[in-house]
């Protein structure tokens, strides 16, 4: 989601949701649920009919591609499977279908090959978005997911396939994330990601401390700062769940601050440079992943003491706070981007190949 | 929890033997269990699976990740009697005080938890981790090279990327310490300038790996060793001539008739060390072992056990306890022994009148070029590692 907030849908999703289907007058109670609830009873529905053998390995980007949905709510909708008990964590990514506790062997098996009912009808998300929003997240996710591990070329044909689409929607996706910095083209114009360097931690978190507090202090003097109780309710939220918080929880956290902030903010070339200069958030996305969300994790009371200062209009203060925050971000990215380094390289996306 | 279940300690096979599983056992009065694995397995399971263990021993370096992974917990200064010990060679060399030397990230500037979580230098009663063992290590040379050397030609890291024995080099695969050995060659042999040879930069790790990839295009590296044994196979029958190289290794070799040496290079040393960790999931019975085994390490037996392989334990004067006066003036202060020097086995490591290569203990310190570290762009460097080992 680090990567989404430049599509101006992402904040509010549920009321947004039900409008749209209030209007379209299709009327399915179905379509007033959040997202990860329609996949959740979309993929009960499938386990019913014993879709799925036993000891199936579930992994989100082909169920998200199944459905046509980023992989967000699909992370949620098997998390909550998983504390149904239908299916379960081992020893390796993904979840294993075991609903009657037999502990079987587990079963890698490509979703396309699997006797599926066709996709479900109107794509859960399309009609509300253009096709590349639909894929949008799923492929910024898989592409940042991996750019710390090595440097990649990322096949157009691949991703048609993996997510359906045509190769004039993949060109509209890549377009966008290379305009984010999140990808590149080398010299013969492929497209290529990562990898991603404790120098380029250090020239983003520079550039961030420039934008950020010039950013604050327009929105803040224009009279144009969200509503800021509502992102410390949201905090203290995130921080109550402790140890269960998730790597999504954290990046709605760092959208709050660092990117529903500026909403408002009239320069729009200060709103995308900082945009732009983003991506070593992912390095947290993918510690948080791995290692999960300490309960004494330094982000919380570090945004939650800007937040208040903005709440209480101490701009200044609150300006201050902010580089103080970012530049203990930067040496907690550069340290977690170390540690980063010897971890196992995760299962690569079909779509990318190792260059280097 | 059960009084049978054994204090799980993982290290590399250098601690993780049957005598210090037996003795200390003994000790202690309580089981253990030691694996054994090699430095990359060591390393993941250091971060990524802290439940999978009570104790890990392992390099400061890797103490520095284990701490960002939130994978060990603070050791409690007020529980390890012989604390004050640790690092002190005699009354008048406080090596903790001294740790500065060299360049990269030295063992003290991760060994204190500061009041904001952070590790740093500055001293409280809490650390990461015990230091248990550390050494100067450089690289070592057959004996025919000799023949080639120019009259008084001292000793350097350069004769690493000397076309003098080309074809007749190898060098160590792990990527931490491989490329700081051919960044002190490169830099020796005036092919290249660093700003901070323990921090290399992107351009200066693209620049150091095409120069190697260069080198390899000449054939000039002859293999790859990923373990110590296979560095003294190389020397012993694989054609090779001068290598990096640890300190068992150079005694395997001479135990088999190649009297290698292990250079002092006018540059300075290559410095490692290594201590006990304790697992972020440890507590109650298997905690207080941890500390108990701690304890046990820093009491004399073990140190004197690895002294005898040729490295420095941090607890030197309880490992004092348990050497010769003659293995004393051998090992640490770089005497002329005064009788035959055997190993933990009673197998002859040196001759009297033979002089352990590099000098006292107190000179190689003062001479440390680099500690082993995890450099800021490591993330990268292991990827164009890979390049070049690969090619």
């Amino acid at each position: 989601m680090i990567f989404g907030m430049d599509l101006g849908v992402k904040k509010y999703p549920p009321q947004r949701a039900a409008r749209t289907a209030q209007a379209s007058g299709e009327a399915a109670l179905e379509e007033l649920l959040p997202l990860h609830k329609r996949v959740h009873h979309g993929l009960t529905a499938l386990m019913e009919r014993r879709a799925f053998p036993d000891g199936l390995v579930l992994l989100e980007g082909p169920i998200a591609a199944y459905f046509g949905v980023s992989r967000v709510p699909v992370r949620k909708a098997l998390a909550d499977l998983a504390e149904r008990g239908v299916i379960r964590k081992f020893r390796g990514r993904g979840y294993l279908v075991d609903p009657e506790k037999r502990n079987p062997a587990p079963l890698r098996l490509a979703f396309q090959t699997l006797d599926l009912p066709a996709r479900p009808t109107g794509d859960f998300g399309s009609q509300r978005k253009y096709e590349w929003q639909r894929v949008y997240d799923g492929i910024a996710e898989d592409v940042a997911q991996c750019l710390l591990f090595g440097t990649y070329q990322i096949r157009e044909a691949g991703l048609c396939e993996r997510y359906g689409i045509s190769r004039t929607v993949v060109r509209e996706v890549l377009g966008r994330l290379m305009t984010r910095g999140i990808i590149d083209k080398d010299r013969r114009s492929h497209w290529i990601c990562g990898p991603f360097t404790a120098k380029a931690t250090s020239e983003q978190y520079q550039m961030r401390m420039i934008l950020e507090p010039a950013a604050l202090r327009e929105c803040a003097e224009a009279g144009g700062l969200p509503d800021v109780e509502r992102m410390i309710a949201r905090l203290d939220e995130v921080r109550s769940r402790g140890s269960a918080s998730s790597s999504t929880g954290m990046s709605e956290l760092e959208d709050d601050l660092h990117g529903a902030m500026f909403q408002s903010c009239v320069n729009g070339r200060l709103k995308a440079s900082i945009l732009q200069n983003q991506l070593a958030l992912s390095v947290n996305q993918t510690f948080y992943r791995h290692f999960g969300v300490s309960a004494g994790e330094p982000m919380f009371d570090e945004h939650r003491r800007i937040l208040i200062l903005i709440a209480s209009r101490e701009i200044d203060r609150a300006l201050t706070a902010l580089v103080g925050h970012l530049e203990a971000a930067r040496d907690r990215a550069q340290a977690r981007l170390k540690v980063l380094a010897v971890i196992e390289e995760p299962d690569l996306p079909p779509f990318l190949e190792r260059t280097h | 929890m059960s009084r049978d279940r054994p204090l799980r300690i993982i290290g590399t096979p250098g601690t993780m033997t049957k005598e210090i599983r037996l003795r200390a056992e003994a000790d202690l009065g309580f089981p253990l269990k030691l694996e054994e694995l090699d430095g990359l397995q060591l390393q993941r399971r250091a971060v990524t699976d802290p439940a999978s263990f009570d104790v890990i021993d392992h390099w400061s370096l890797t103490t520095e990740l284990a701490w960002t992974a939130r994978a060990i917990q603070p050791i409690d200064l007020s529980q390890i009697a012989r604390w004050k010990d640790v690092l002190t060679l005699d009354s008048t060399h406080h090596l903790l005080d001294e740790l500065n030397v060299g360049k990269g990230v030295s063992p003290r500037e991760i060994l204190f938890v500061q009041p904001d979580g952070l590790l740093g230098s500055t001293p409280t009663r809490m650390v990461s981790m015990v230091p248990t063992l550390y050494h100067f290590d450089s690289f070592g040379y057959h004996p025919s090279l000799r023949d080639q050397l120019a009259e008084n030609e001292a000793e350097s890291w350069g004769w690493l990327l000397d076309d003098r024995w080309r074809g007749r080099m190898a060098l160590t695969a792990h990527p931490p310490i491989g490329i700081v050995e051919m960044a002190l060659a490169a830099e020796a042999k005036g092919m290249m300038r660093f700003e901070d040879i323990g921090n290399l930069t992107i351009e200066e790790i693209d620049a150091l790996i095409g120069l190697l990839i260069e080198f390899r295009h000449r054939r000039h590296f002859r293999a790859f060793w990923y373990s110590s044994v296979q560095s003294v196979a190389l020397m012993q029958t694989g054609g090779v001539h001068i290598e990096s190289m640890w300190p068992e290794a150079v005694q395997a070799l001479y135990r088999d008739g190649v009297p290698v040496r292990y250079a002092s290079p006018r540059e300075g040393a290559r410095a490692w060390m290594m201590g006990l960790c304790i697992s972020a999931r440890c507590k109650e019975l298997q905690l207080e072992r941890a500390y108990s085994f701690v304890n046990w390490w820093l009491s004399g037996w073990s140190g004197a056990h690895a002294v005898r392989h040729g490295i420095y334990a941090t607890s030197a004067s309880s490992a004092a306890k348990y050497l010769s006066d003659s293995e004393w003036l051998y090992w640490y202060e770089g005497k002329p022994a005064k009788s035959i020097i055997v190993d933990n086995w009673g197998r002859k490591v040196a001759d009297p009148g033979d002089v352990r290569s590099g000098g006292s203990h107190i000179e190689r310190f003062k001479r440390v070029a680099v500690w082993n570290t995890f450099m800021n762009e490591y993330n990268y460097l292991i990827r164009r590692w890979r390049d070049f080992m690969t090619i």
